[in-house]
């Protein structure tokens, strides 16, 4: 807009229900789209003056069902409106849903986190995205609604390309999360994010992962390795997780499965870091991710 | 557009507005309600000059779309301290500590202080730190500011306050003085050139050359001036004086008529009745260009056989300087070492970016801006329009930090160009884009060090040479160019030293002036080579510079004497100690 006051939109509608929200999506016949915390987008929409096509934005983070965190039937569900800095602070997601919590207090400013919400993190599609990697370690599903009714889908399976989701924002409504926790003592997550500052910068690659432990404790029974940026996408180190099934939390198992994520991992280069030394972080940082998911259980790597 | 009645708490006042949909919050704040203290540094959410509290929490206005508050409670730092002697004590111990320099961030910084502080009144500084990561602040540090917050929060806890020790003596001597204009920044009144108006005022917006090197051959402004709104478009054409200006070299043309040397070169400027409307317009200004193939590389521009950018040749300068014979020194040199560098380009990113208003006051024509140099821009402005100095006026606004990078004229001259053709106030404000694009920079260097010393450590022979990248036009190029050469030693005396400095046209962004002006380029140079000699010599970091550092008698590299006042020597002496 260069400099000019009027943004690239002509109608903003904060919304207060998810139907009515649908109802007007459908009679936008496409040239309406749903805004969450629009930290990303407001950047967007001013330096592409516009998004081609859409005149009204709608609102959706005074939606209350779509907000705040319970838990409920072995399930943590996590409205899409909920911001960050409410995230983070919830004491349900810093006890069970660790990689989550550690991944969204270093997203953005506190500024940001204030209004960015985490839906939008995850439907903005950018593969490092700070809640969608661990979202995906955790295994968790988003739940889509739209006039024709509604799905759910693995998080994982929302990602089409860099900045490009799955979901349609002129047509869909991403409403919650639904994040699988356990009981009893035998899962974890963490996340390592590497980046130049310690705050309000994007990553060089972050790595989240999610172990379960067999019931005496001491081997894996499965475990999920993401990390990012490594791809167009959220990356899966599926090859590094398979060596880890039933193998003991010894310190050759991990190492070895952080050598598999590293030869596995096909980063590019970028002004936030080379190719190389992501590839070799990659390394590092999935094996410093083992060590701090094990110690949320009390747990270290034995020889 | 469709517009909405909003009703909200601003500041403690219920406040209903009628809005368009598509503004935001900032805007409203900014222009529509006057409350002018909360600052827009990048538009982007990123610098936090734009914190202002919704319900309590700190938020970018800049991408916060104004319908969103509707219901809720907004505090500006307006909202803070309401009166000079009402201050809150942040703002008091800002002032008091001196937390507060351009005062551009300072806004931004006391709203997430103040959050911080209604939910936590004892933080500890990584707290403070942690809370404030979204402000960024250029000129006072963030150290003084992390003081500041503490000692507020100690105040609002009624703890017994940390002095400041004050040797006293005669007026202000030994005393901590409040800075004159402290009061206003921490209350947000302090008037930046951006919050200025004027009645009638028009905008202007620019348009830029997209090519880092090409020949203009035709403007067409018809398309523009047919747009609504529009009252002029401002190019070479209406410029009544000589069409250069320069500090040292008359290179630069106040707008582009021939050429183009850079990306972000200003070619025209289009006068409106709203910015909006200036803006949409600048699309509508046609500019036909012949594309010629740019020159990046200074090494390359200053062959004989590359392509002259400007009529002259590409070297600017040329600044050599030789001191005792050379070959003799290398001759007397038991160790050698030869070293290359490159140092980058470097961009000042003060906080405020570059804003202006003009307009005439009887004969008279007046600029507020801001500015480093406001001598200069009323010289230049007065060639520009053919006037005598005397019917020129340039205001230093408050100013949002320049480090180097005000000195030049930016877009001072463009708005009173506009005010001179049309007859009516204008104003410009530049986005972050605009003034990264347009802005001067630090020169980029290559440079070639060859320098030898006896087994002793003694400095017997130095060569260097040093290609630095002075952009498009030559802005304060040559003084630059000098100072490195002068500087290539640093601290450090050598009886031999020939130095071949030269400041070379590419087609890059324009070098200028930027704090330590030549001299920082140097000291990654000649620090490590000092290390190395040492090593060679099987000397200490500490030994190598005691024996080769400038003292009173010693010869600089311009074989200058030196007399008094020549501290190197014990700031080594107690940095040695202090490290020990």
């Amino acid at each position: 807009m260069n400099g000019g006051r009027e943004m690239g939109w002509e109608n903003y509608q904060v919304m207060t229900g998810v139907k009515e929200t649908l109802q007007r999506l459908t009679q936008g016949l496409g040239g309406a789209r749903v805004i969450a915390g629009g930290t990303d987008l407001m950047v967007q929409i001013r330096e592409r003056e516009g998004i081609e096509g859409i005149v009204t934005l709608l609102d959706v983070t005074q939606i209350n069902e779509m907000r705040g965190i319970r838990e409920s039937g072995g399930h943590l569900y996590i409205g899409a409106a909920t911001t960050i800095s409410e995230l983070v602070s919830s004491e349900l997601i810093q006890k069970k849903a660790r990689a989550l919590f550690q991944g969204g207090r270093s997203l953005g400013s506190l500024q940001i986190r204030n209004v960015a919400t985490i839906g939008g993190n995850v439907v903005n599609a950018q593969p490092a995205a700070d809640t969608s990697i661990p979202l995906i370690a955790l295994g968790a599903e988003a739940k889509i609604v739209s006039s024709e009714g509604e799905r759910t889908v693995p998080v994982e399976e929302l990602f089409r390309g860099a900045g490009l989701s799955a979901i349609d924002p002129s047509r869909e409504i991403l409403t919650q999360f639904k994040v699988p926790i356990s009981e009893s003592p035998k899962t974890a997550s963490a996340m390592e994010r590497l980046a130049r500052r310690k705050t309000f910068t994007l990553p060089t690659l972050s790595v989240a992962v999610w172990i379960e432990l067999d019931d005496k404790g001491d081997h894996f029974s499965q475990a999920r390795i993401v990390a990012a940026p490594v791809s167009p996408i959220p990356w899966r180190a599926t090859r590094a997780e398979q060596t880890l099934k039933k193998a003991a939390i010894t310190r050759a198992n991990v190492s070895k499965a952080a050598a598999i994520a590293r030869e596995d991992a096909n980063p590019r280069e970028s002004l936030r870091g080379g190719a190389d030394y992501r590839k070799d972080m990659m390394e590092i940082l999935t094996h410093r991710a083992f060590v701090n998911a094990l110690s949320s259980l009390n747990k270290e790597l034995h020889d | 557009m469709t517009e909405r009645t909003i009703t909200f708490t601003l500041n403690g006042f219920k406040q209903t507005v009628r809005v368009p949909e598509n503004l935001l919050l900032l805007d409203l704040l900014r222009e529509d309600l006057g409350l002018t203290g909360t600052k827009r540094g990048c538009g982007d959410g990123e610098c936090g000059a734009c914190t202002v509290l919704v319900d309590g929490h700190p938020v970018a206005s800049c991408i916060y779309p104004a319908p969103k508050v509707d219901g809720r409670t907004v505090t500006t730092v307006e909202g803070l301290g309401r009166t000079q002697k009402d201050l809150h004590p942040l703002q008091k111990w800002f002032l008091k500590l001196g937390a507060v320099q351009c005062g551009f961030c300072i806004p931004g910084i006391l709203m997430s202080a103040k959050s911080l502080l209604d939910q936590n009144l004892s933080p500890a500084a990584e707290e403070v730190r942690t809370a404030i990561a979204g402000n960024l602040c250029r000129c006072a540090g963030y150290q003084k500011i992390v003081e500041a917050v503490l000692a507020a929060a100690a105040e609002l806890r009624g703890e017994p306050l940390p002095g400041r020790k004050e040797t006293g003596g005669e007026g202000a001597l030994g005393r901590s003085m409040l800075r004159l204009d402290g009061i206003p920044k921490v209350m947000g009144t302090a008037r930046f050139a951006a919050d200025l108006k004027h009645p009638g005022m028009l905008y202007g917006a620019m348009v830029w050359s997209p090519y880092p090197h090409a020949r203009i051959s035709a403007i067409d402004t018809e398309p523009a001036l047919s747009v609504e709104g529009v009252v002029a478009v401002l190019t070479a054409k209406d410029i009544p004086g000589p069409n250069s200006y320069g500090t040292i070299i008359k290179d630069q043309s106040f707008l582009a008529a021939q050429k183009v040397r850079y990306v972000g070169d200003p070619v025209a400027v289009v006068i409106a009745k709203d910015e909006n409307v200036a803006c949409l317009a600048t699309k509508k200004v046609r500019v036909s260009y012949e594309v010629l193939s740019p020159l990046f590389d200074p090494r390359e521009a200053m062959k004989p056989e590359a392509a002259k950018i400007h009529d002259r040749g590409n070297i600017l300068i040329y600044r050599k300087i030789r001191k005792g014979d050379l070959e003799e020194g290398f001759r007397q040199a038991d160790v050698i070492v030869e070293k290359g560098f490159t140092t980058q380009t470097v961009e000042h990113a003060y906080m405020e970016p570059e804003a202006a208003l003009a307009f005439w006051d009887g004969e008279m024509l007046v600029v507020h801006c801001c500015s480093q140099g406001t001598h200069y821009h009323r010289h230049e402005i007065a060639r520009m329009v053919n006037f005598p100095v005397s019917r020129v006026r340039v205001i230093q606004a408050t100013t949002g930090g320049g480090f180097g990078g005000k000195i030049d004229l930016s877009l001072q001259h463009l708005v009173a160009l506009g005010a001179f053709v049309t007859g009516r106030p204008v104003k410009m404000v530049w986005t972050r884009e605009e003034s990264f694009r347009t802005s001067t920079k630090r020169h980029a260097f290559y440079l070639n060090y060859r320098v030898g010393a006896t087994r002793q450590g003694r400095l017997t022979a130095a060569y260097a040479e040093i290609i630095g990248n002075t952009g498009a036009y030559a802005s304060f190029g040559p003084a630059v160019i000098t100072r490195s050469a002068t500087m290539a030693l640093g601290p450090y005396d050598c009886p031999n030293v020939h130095v071949d400095a030269y400041g070379i046209y590419t087609n890059t962004q324009i070098s200028g002036a930027m704090r330590g002006f030549g001299a920082p380029q140097m000291s990654p140079c000649h620090e490590p080579i000092m290390d190395e000699i040492g090593r060679k010599c099987g000397l200490s970091p500490v030994e190598i510079r005691r024996i080769n550092i400038l003292k009173p008698g010693s010869s600089t590299v311009t074989q200058q004497i030196l007399t008094a006042g020549v501290g190197a020597l014990e700031t080594l002496e107690k940095v040695a100690a202090e490290m020990k």
